[in-house]
């Protein structure tokens, strides 16, 4: 047991950051949604600068983990790019950024930016994906499109969709780190009834909810990371737990966030804004939380959720179930 | 990174859980029941337990241990608490009171108090709570009047644990100014049969011997009892209490009755469907307790835990406890009222069992507000 992320993964995190942080970070997503077409012109080499390109998740677990650091700290920026799309894209012959889709109402990120895109349903199915132009308002998720999917290409395993489950659930929990910490400052700096908000046990405690749930969140995180290449077997139940946790994690957070900022909140001038808005996009796609949870039973009853602990070893010489108890119903 | 607990960790589970069905009974729902033979049987199993090294494995060699690692001790509390403790009181021995007497009692106090534990002989409790300080453990009363050299301790506590059976007692007293608070605290090794302590039962739905009053009157204390420095109680609490943030692995009684339940039904997809995805959601936040805790225990391990981590684990753990409650009872519905202690209801009455004792989750061994108010200041001055 060693929980500690490598030394090469969190060297590559510390240069990531600083390079976004240079670039300007959450100045970014201002500049790309007055001119969108700014983001494949300035930001991609930005991250190819940082070795986007031979960055491979699936090799070994330090590159997922540097993969995923990645997207964390794109949500912590609101990056208005598709990096988990890049990272995650399966590879399939001319396909450069790949996302899932939920086939009935398929909508992705960034899909007006050049692909080739790669729309990979729950199911596995890959078909390559076009965006649709749509006069939609654009305030939440602004570089969200809807797709044109075409015929079947490729089938994506497991394991590949799982990837493209987990990337995105990173960059969910920069958003809420970077949130949380945004709440923090602000208590500490605003003042009401003579003192800091800080000090109002009140406002202690929808802090605490917070940090439990950002602290959850970031274990979860690298453990199933981790997972998806150190032991596979069961990658989707373990992807859609995180999404699940993320998931609710973010309605935590981002209540907590908004509520201890008040009106600033929502002013554009203020970074949670921006943070908000941008992370809708992870946060609804390709499923909710509602449909997440539905993905995870079904997973769960096919693959079991045994994760560290391990039913099946009852000390009996395998086999069993430990101490198995079943309903009894006596009449 | 690894998340892997390692051969050794992985051999003693196998190895516990093979203890585990040839020595407990198959209808076993802890030492805390109604029937006088369960308490006998944790008696025996802690015996059977120390006869392998197995009772305080993490411990030194020279005070019967086997210096195992902590994610050996992990394991073992993991089994433990999943099958529903049958150590009996002496899960308190390896996480807190044992620990205290190594890092703070003189060598005469480990060499006669540490076998004794490691060796399953000693049962003890924690004389700290008293009828006006509960969260509030600075403005305890129970006073500690020096006579000769030694203390005459007198007061009340309530809330002991075990009381009724322990041979010994971590006693908190003042022994310094009425208006001290933390700063004259000490804590004292007493023999639960010195003269003047008086044990009475409250009875309670968590079942017998989980709460007692304690009664002091007049009793005497000798110098050599004292654990750590006159005056210095508060140091030696805060300095184990952290670990024992981390010491009940809740999460793996809730991941073992989760999975029981969900298979004894049928699968989640039996399930009504809000009720399924909320079991669903109780599974991922058990599996999210378990990774906060191994946090904790790998820092404290590397000698960096913060008492915030420590804290924000035992909310997730504590709160999850009883969110998974609910989902287990209202899984098996009606079940539920049919638990009589025999091993083909073992399971609903493991879970009823999980329901009752769930309650005093957020309560005991340090409030759930309490964490909170920990993991604020952490927060706040940016330990985290």
């Amino acid at each position: 047991m060693n929980l500690e992320l490598p030394g090469t993964v969190t060297d590559f995190a510390a240069s990531a950051e600083r390079a976004l942080r240079d670039a300007g970070g959450t100045a970014l997503h201002r500049h790309a949604e007055e001119q969108p077409g700014w983001r494949g012109e300035r930001i991609g080499p930005l991250l190819l600068q940082l070795g986007v390109a031979d960055l491979d998740p699936r090799r070994d677990v330090e590159s997922a983990l540097c993969a995923a650091e990645l997207c964390r700290l794109a949500g912590r920026v609101a990056l208005p790019y598709p990096v988990e799309a890049a990272l995650g894209c399966p590879p399939v012959d001319g396909a450069r950024l790949g996302a899932l889709v939920d086939r009935r109402d398929a909508w992705v990120e960034h899909a007006d930016l050049p692909g080739p895109w790669l729309g990979v349903a729950l199911d596995g199915t890959a078909r390559p994906a076009r965006p649709v132009p749509t006069d939609r308002n654009r305030t939440l998720a602004p570089f969200v499109h809807r797709v044109d999917l075409g015929e079947p290409v490729a089938e994506v395993d497991e394991g590949g969709r799982a990837l493209l489950m987990d990337l995105p659930s990173w960059r969910i929990l920069g958003a809420l780190e970077r949130a949380l910490e945004l709440a923090v400052a602000h208590v500490k700096e605003r003042r009401q009834f003579g003192r800091p908000l800080a000090e109002f046990q009140a406002v202690q405690f929808h802090l605490v909810d917070a940090e439990v749930a950002v602290r959850g969140l970031r274990q979860l995180a690298r453990f199933t990371t981790w997972r998806l290449v150190a032991e596979p077997a069961a990658a989707m139940a373990d992807a859609l737990a995180l999404r699940s946790y993320a998931l609710e994690s973010a309605r935590t957070v981002l209540a907590v966030a908004d509520l201890l900022h008040g009106a600033l909140a929502f002013c554009d001038e203020h970074d949670l804004t921006v943070l908000t808005r941008a992370v809708h996009a992870p946060l609804r796609l390709p499923v909710d939380l509602e449909r997440t949870t539905e993905l995870l039973v079904e997973a769960v009853d096919r693959h079991g959720f045994d994760g560290l602990f391990h039913h099946a070893a009852d000390g009996r010489g395998g086999g069993g179930r430990a101490a198995g108890p079943t309903l009894a119903r006596r009449s | 990174m690894d998340f892997e607990l390692g051969p050794a960790a992985d051999a003693l589970r196998v190895h516990l859980r093979g203890l585990i069905a040839r020595h407990l009974p198959p209808d076993f729902l802890g030492g805390f029941t109604d029937d006088p033979e369960d308490l006998e049987t944790t008696r025996r199993f802690c015996k059977m337990l120390a006869s392998q090294g197995l009772l305080t494995p993490t411990w030194p060699d020279e005070y019967g241990g086997r210096d195992a690692s902590v994610w050996e001790q992990t394991v073992l509390r993991e089994e433990m608490w999943a099958h529903h403790e049958p150590r009996g009181p002496q899960y308190m021995s390896l996480n807190w009171v044992g620990p205290a007497i190594l890092r703070f009692g003189t060598e005469e106090q480990k060499r006669y108090h540490l076998p004794k534990m490691a060796g399953g002989e000693a049962l003890w409790c924690q004389g700290f709570s008293e009828p006006d300080a509960g969260s509030d453990l600075a403005s305890l009363q129970t006073t500690a009047r020096p006579d000769g050299d030694g203390w005459v301790v007198s007061g009340q506590k309530i809330w002991t644990s075990y009381a009724q059976v322990a041979d010994w007692c971590v006693l908190a007293a003042r022994t310094g100014p009425p208006d001290s608070r933390h700063l004259g605290i000490s804590l004292f090794l007493v023999p639960m049969d010195r003269p003047g302590i008086e044990v009475r039962p409250i009875r309670s739905m968590l079942g017998p011997h989980h709460l007692n009053e304690l009664f002091l009157d007049q009793v005497e204390v000798r110098r050599d009892e004292l654990l750590g420095q006159e005056n210095g109680g508060w140091a030696v609490m805060r300095g184990v209490l952290a670990f024992e943030r981390v010491g009940i692995a809740r999460y793996a009684r809730a991941d073992r009755l989760l999975d029981a339940v969900r298979a004894a039904v049928g699968g989640l997809e039996a399930m009504p469907p809000g009720l399924r995805a909320r079991f669903a959601r109780a599974m991922v936040h058990t599996r999210v307790a378990r990774l906060v805790a191994y946090e904790v225990i790998g820092a404290q391990a590397d000698g960096h835990g913060d008492d915030g981590a420590a804290a924000a684990a035992r909310i997730a753990s504590v709160t999850g406890d009883q969110e998974v409650s609910e989902v287990l009872v209202e899984a098996i519905g009606g079940a539920v009222f049919d638990s009589a202690p025999a091993a083909e209801t073992h399971l609903q009455a493991a879970v009823e069992d999980y329901w009752r004792y769930s309650r005093s989750a957020t309560v005991s061994a340090g409030s759930v507000d309490i964490q909170r108010m920990i993991v604020a200041r952490s927060v706040l001055n940016g330990a985290t």
